[in-house]
């Protein structure tokens, strides 16, 4: 990673040199050294601010929707891109809210990027530093070098990965990456929920949202939430009322959810911000899992020209067929 | 002065739940939080939970009264509060934190009445801390990890079990209902335990101070580090919810034809549309002025006002900012221009 | 459960086809339960998902969006539309905890009188079984 730093920093140096870029989205040190933070760097000299490493993989393509609205005409935005954020980018596309042409990407093959919580627990403290390798997770502390497996110290989300590189960029660093750490069932925690019984399904989600604070950062980090005025909003009529009742919960959940239906890029960055741990990708995930068995996408994520809630096959099943109560 | 048998508090708790409605952190779905006592001894190892206790006294939601009717035949009533609660095992910070709450919403000119009945009906039983967290810093803002402000009893963990102490007439009360569950505390020494807790160990709060800010406000406000900082804000409420200092709040209608209810329920200044108004001018349109906002409150406006940091160093903006921007970056950062 | 409880259905009908078959079914003098509450729409596609959770909110214990059969849309598309979005919410909503029978789908033409009376027979009579809903029911 220290070798794709060097190089990263190479090539955002190199495009505000050429003077196409004008502001360039990456990640810099922050507060903790496991905790890297999103920077805008706006001129050449600012570029050595710029980090990458096994920590630094907080969700950036949101961003874009900004930077596009507060930048020159002309100017193009440069922005670093894991695998999650590549696709994250590709659903602000193809929604048309930025353009191809005013983005300058430079994509990362990822391996993965570290938990800072889950390495705390490992090692007692936060780590300074963690090297992802083939078969393991090398975490360093102050004191001692602790070797992990993967699956206890990735983010859940990268245990899922299938994409750890993006499918469109300008410049690549390092190589392309094709299969995910360690690729886990998608749709394991889906399948676990869909086998229990409705009323337990009910209080399953009950508890879940009966945590959640309403403070909207699931949606305000989602690429594929990009609405001028979010219907959650909306006054007029107020299909969301600002009661966190129980009730309203549902409504809220259900509503953030099915927005992003057959949308979702299954990046993981809302359920990552949840202060609160309220399972969010089980709920994409069952929409993922659906629109892929109904409507035969094999990879209903991956972001394309039509969406699937957009059109219809005069064949389509009916998805209700054959269940309790429906002839 | 009591003692708890060594090692457990759970015969403490079972004692006080008999005759009382006990509100605790509990375990949820591997989440810790502040919520009603379900029977479990108090989670491993917690510093401070997810959501904090000032939910007990500002729920996140609530509807004030109903309403029915026209003009001036209308029918209104208030809604009852609830009954007496027991907050167990609340951290010093956040109980602290329900004073400094109490300040502003119970002061003598504008009293929120709601909020003081339920301030005047819970009891506030404080663990103090052994250990700092992560992200624990409340003695850079004058507090103290055996700090007994806002609690009507505190717990002191020590080798030998848990000391006790009423702080209040009402805390002595309850202590009273449990005594079967309790030991005299033989020999046991509060001042030492008490000062055990003050003495731990907290890098942060050594690392970094405050106070420059709120003598030179006037050149933090106009420093560029605000842009810098809010440049990656998401303009979402995390920091505001999870706040035990935050007590921010907005009213609305639910109307169904004649009648509806009126509820209020937790705002956040990072919203954009907190400080909207009519014709569309807002005053804070950017994540600059809005994230500038929330720590100038905090550091210098309620300074200026009641006296103290209105901030109590529980570090949960820190823990749970998903782009770090929280006190201690802002410290932090601040430090370098004053 | 009381016993006096009825069942309440929200039926959410298109205007062209299962609104005219609900009508249909009024003047033939056909019986069925009195216990759906029509909403006419201009098409099946016009429901949003959120009617549905809305009307589990307001305290229905059922809901049925009924529109033409696939094919027989008065706007050509309409409820090829609605198939894919139903059928993504339906399995949604039961996701979330709300039993299959208390949410249904339907195909009825203006011409399926004895269809539709069926299908709210056979809808009461499986939520009565299940009796009235809680879930996602809204307390003011």
């Amino acid at each position: 990673m220290r070798q794709l730093q060097k190089q990263l920093r190479q090539e955002a140096e190199d495009a505000f040199a050429d003077g196409h870029v004008e502001v360039f989205i990456g990640y810099q040190e922050g507060f903790e050294r496991a905790r890297p933070v999103p920077v805008f760097v706006r001129d050449r000299e600012s570029v050595q601010e710029m980090v990458l490493n096994e920590f630094s993989g907080v969700s950036l393509s949101k961003y874009l929707l900004r930077e596009a609205e507060r930048a020159q005409e002309d100017a193009s935005i440069g922005i670093v891109a894991r695998g999650c954020d590549g696709l994250g980018i590709e659903r602000l596309l193809y929604d048309q809210c930025i353009s191809r042409e005013q983005l300058y990407i430079v994509g990362v093959g990822c391996p993965g990027v570290v938990d800072p919580e889950k390495a705390a627990q490992l090692c007692g403290e936060i780590p300074v530093a963690a090297e992802v390798e083939k078969q393991q997770v090398v975490l360093q502390t102050s004191s001692e070098e602790l070797t992990v497996a993967k699956e206890e110290v990735l983010r859940d989300k990268c245990l899922k990965c299938d994409d750890p590189t993006p499918r469109i960029y300008d410049a690549l660093l390092g190589e392309e990456i094709q299969r995910g750490p360690v690729r886990q069932n998608r749709f394991d925690g889906v399948e676990q929920l869909e086998a229990v019984s409705d009323d337990e399904r009910y209080e399953f989600w009950v508890r879940q949202f009966d945590r959640c604070l309403r403070c909207f950062a699931c949606r305000n980090v989602c690429p594929a939430c990009s609405c001028v005025t979010c219907s959650l909003e909306e006054e007029e009529p107020q299909w969301l009322k600002r009661s966190t009742s129980s009730s309203e919960q549902f409504m809220f959940h259900f509503t953030r959810a099915y927005h992003v239906a057959g949308r979702c890029v299954s990046c993981g960055a809302c359920e990552e911000v949840c202060p609160v741990g309220v399972p969010l990708m089980l709920l994409n995930e069952k929409l993922l899992k659906d629109v892929g068995e109904l409507f035969e996408e094999p990879s209903p994520h991956l972001p394309s020209e039509t969406e699937p809630l957009g059109e219809f096959s005069y064949d389509d099943p009916e998805g209700w067929r054959g269940e309790a109560g429906q002839s | 002065m009591k003692m708890a048998a060594a090692g457990s508090l759970l015969p403490l708790m079972e004692a006080l739940s008999e005759s009382n409605d006990l509100w605790a952190p509990i375990v949820e779905d591997g989440q810790v939080v502040f919520g009603r006592w379900k029977g479990e001894s108090l989670p491993d190892n917690y510093r401070v939970t997810d959501n904090s206790p000032k939910e007990l006294l500002l729920p996140q939601t609530e509807s004030l009264m109903r309403f029915e009717g026209v003009y001036d035949q209308l029918d209104i009533k208030e809604e009852p509060i609830e009954g007496p609660k027991v907050a167990f095992g609340v951290r010093p910070c956040d109980a602290a934190a329900l004073d400094l709450i109490a300040e502003v919403l119970g002061s003598d000119d504008y009293p929120d009445e709601r909020f003081g009945q339920r301030k005047d009906s819970t009891t506030v039983v404080t663990l103090a801390c052994d250990e700092a967290g992560e992200h624990c810093f409340c003695r850079a803002v004058g507090g103290s990890p055996a700090s007994d402000r806002g609690s009507d009893i505190m717990i002191y963990p020590t080798d030998e079990g848990y000391l006790l102490r009423a702080v209040t007439g009402a805390g002595q009360d309850i202590l009273r209902q449990c005594e079967s569950a309790l030991d005299p505390a033989e020999g046991g020494d509060v001042e030492s335990a008490a000062a055990d807790c003050e003495d731990i160990e907290m890098p942060l709060a050594e690392e970094i101070s405050p106070d420059g800010v709120t003598e030179d406000w006037h050149r933090v406000f106009e420093s560029p580090i605000w842009e810098q900082l809010a440049g990656r804000c998401r303009s979402c409420g995390i920091c505001g919810y999870v706040c035990p200092t935050c007590y921010c709040f907005a009213l609305f209608d639910d109307l169904r034809g004649n009648s509806g209810v009126r509820f209020r329920g937790w705002d956040s200044c990072q919203f954009e549309d907190y400080l909207l108004m009519a014709g569309d001018h807002n005053p804070r349109p950017t994540e600059t002025e809005r994230t500038r906002q929330r720590f100038m409150h905090k550091l210098h406006y309620f300074v200026s006002r009641w006296g103290e940091y209105g901030c109590v160093g529980c570090g949960r903006c820190a823990d749970k900012c998903p782009v770090g921007i929280h006190m201690l970056a802002a410290i932090k950062e601040l430090e370098e221009v004053v | 459960m009381s016993v006096d409880w009825k069942p309440k259905i929200v039926g959410f009908a298109c205007r062209w086809c299962a609104y005219a078959g609900a009508d249909l079914a009024g003047t033939s003098r056909m019986k069925y339960p009195p216990s759906i509450r029509l909403v006419r729409i201009p098409c099946s596609c016009r429901v949003d998902p959120s009617f549905v959770v809305r009307a589990f909110q307001r305290g229905a214990d059922g809901v049925l969006v009924a529109g033409c059969h696939p094919g027989d849309c008065h706007y050509t598309t309409g409820n090829y539309l609605t198939r894919r979005r139903f059928s993504l919410a339906k399995r949604f909503i039961q996701y979330m905890g709300i039993e299959p029978e208390r949410f249904r789908v339907e195909w009825v033409s203006a011409a399926e009188g004895g269809r539709f009376a069926g299908l709210v027979e056979e809808m009461t009579e499986d939520i009565r079984k299940l009796g009235p809903n809680r879930k996602m029911r809204e307390r003011l």
